[in-house]
């Protein structure tokens, strides 16, 4: 009897580009069709990558044979529904897009999704070209539960980045800060309130500002609980630096009304060049890069966080982290996104981040567009 | 990938996410109007524990 949670399994991928049924039909030891004739219903919470799954369904269900239903949900929406849905025992959906840096523990500890490690090891439900080795270290730690399964698959990691602009920079006769004294420091001196200019922007929205505060945080090497998840650190001496880090750009540096602030209103400021420096996830880009869209696209910076070399204070970015996975017991089913010709795919659509380490690479959405090219002073260009 | 490298995950891996957020948002809010960063802290840490525990506890 074939279930309908093996489906998946087999078309990882797929829904890529052409190139890569090519591919596929080289390796005729693998049955692409073995599931022909199936159903499955996709719950996708809405972003770019969602989208790119979209453009390729045809693709996958000429290639497998199985006919997919996909619909895509705001995510603070996509959420709670999903979660009431399996709680109900009665998921409308056979797969679909957990955000784990939410929910992991609530679908950890409910056991909702199958776990995909058996699947992995057999040949016969994963291609042989899915290269599972290649998906980061991080993601698939993020993956696993605290029991040991992995019920998910990784597809984006929404890496935290200062985009800043370049040419506002520069008119100040600035460069990027190198230490967080000096990131305060500059967001002050680009702030110019009679000419509507502001040196930072950052969500200050109650629940979606908690992220800008956690990066501070997580730059002092501390997370916001004990491991072992039982005990609040959040009124330690480094919360309370970055804290007042976060205090002082918000009150000084950033624009009137940022206390409504959610990732949206920063983007729209920064893309009309009204702020200098605003810390939030890479997967935020593509518009501010698109000259159609944006005032500032030929002078955005995009800097990642490593370590601030001169007071040893390490800057990790923070991640929301954006998986597939199999529900249960309806139809448990496997990812038919994360594969290799998949993050190519993003990648040429540009929605960047993504977990594999083949496919991490940002990609410049315009022939102009260069990376910073020094690593100096501890910021990974 | 650097920055994989050295990233981590931005929220507690609890199941009260939302209402972890909430609360420390409300005393980010309070920061913004000028309250004192270690006071609003200590009064949003009092608050959630409990829930916290509550959660573990289930």
């Amino acid at each position: 009897m074939i279930w309908r949670r093996d489906i998946l399994r087999v078309s990882t991928g797929l829904l890529a580009a052409p190139a890569i049924v090519t591919a596929v039909g080289a390796q005729s030891s693998f049955d692409w069709r073995q599931f022909k004739g199936q159903h499955i219903e996709v719950s996708l919470t809405k972003n770019p990558r969602s989208d790119v799954l979209q453009r390729k369904q045809k693709e996958f269900e000429d290639l497998t044979g199985i006919t997919v239903g996909a619909e895509q949900i705001p995510e603070q929406r996509q959420r709670p529904k999903v979660a009431l849905e399996m709680a109900s025992g009665h998921p409308s959906f056979d797969v679909l897009m957990v955000s784990l840096h939410v929910s992991k523990r609530l679908f950890g500890s409910a056991k909702w999704l199958e776990d995909l490690r058996p699947y992995l090891a057999n040949p016969k439900l994963t291609a042989p070209d899915y290269d599972f080795a290649d998906i980061g270290a991080g993601a698939v730690q993020t993956a696993t539960q605290a029991d040991g399964r992995m019920d998910s698959l990784p597809i984006n990691p929404d890496l935290w980045i200062v985009y800043y602009n370049k040419a506002l920079f520069k008119e100040h006769g600035l460069a990027f800060p190198d230490s967080m004294d000096a990131l305060l420091e500059a967001a002050h001196q680009l702030t110019d309130k009679s000419k509507g200019t502001y040196g930072f922007g950052g969500r200050g929205l109650k629940n979606a500002n908690v992220p800008v505060w956690t990066s501070w945080l997580l730059g002092q090497d501390q997370s916001t609980v004990t491991p072992d998840g039982k005990a609040l650190l959040t009124d330690t001496a480094r919360a309370v630096w970055a804290a007042e880090l976060y205090q002082k750009l918000m009150r000084d540096c950033a624009p009137p009304g940022s206390i409504g602030f959610n990732w949206n209103e920063c983007q729209t400021n920064f893309s009309q060049g009204t702020i200098g420096m605003w810390l939030n996830g890479v997967g935020f880009s593509a518009p501010l890069l698109d000259p159609k869209s944006s005032k500032v696209a030929g002078s955005v910076g995009l800097q990642s966080f490593r370590k601030d070399r001169r007071h040893n204070i390490r800057l990790a970015s923070s991640m929301r982290w954006r998986f597939l996975s199999p529900a249960r017991p309806r139809a448990p089913l496997i990812s038919i996104a994360s594969g290799p010709p998949a993050i190519r795919s993003w990648r040429r659509c540009r929605a960047p981040a993504p977990a594999r380490r083949r496919g991490s690479a940002f990609i410049p959405t315009r022939p102009s567009y260069k990376p910073t090219s020094s690593a100096k002073n501890g910021w990974i260009p | 990938m650097q920055s994989q490298k050295v990233s981590a995950p931005g929220l507690p891996e609890i199941i009260p996410v939302t209402e972890f957020r909430d609360t420390i948002g409300i005393a980010l809010i309070n920061l913004i109007a000028g309250s004192d960063a270690a006071g609003e802290l200590r009064k949003a840490t009092a608050t959630f524990q409990p829930v916290l525990d509550k959660s573990n506890a289930a």
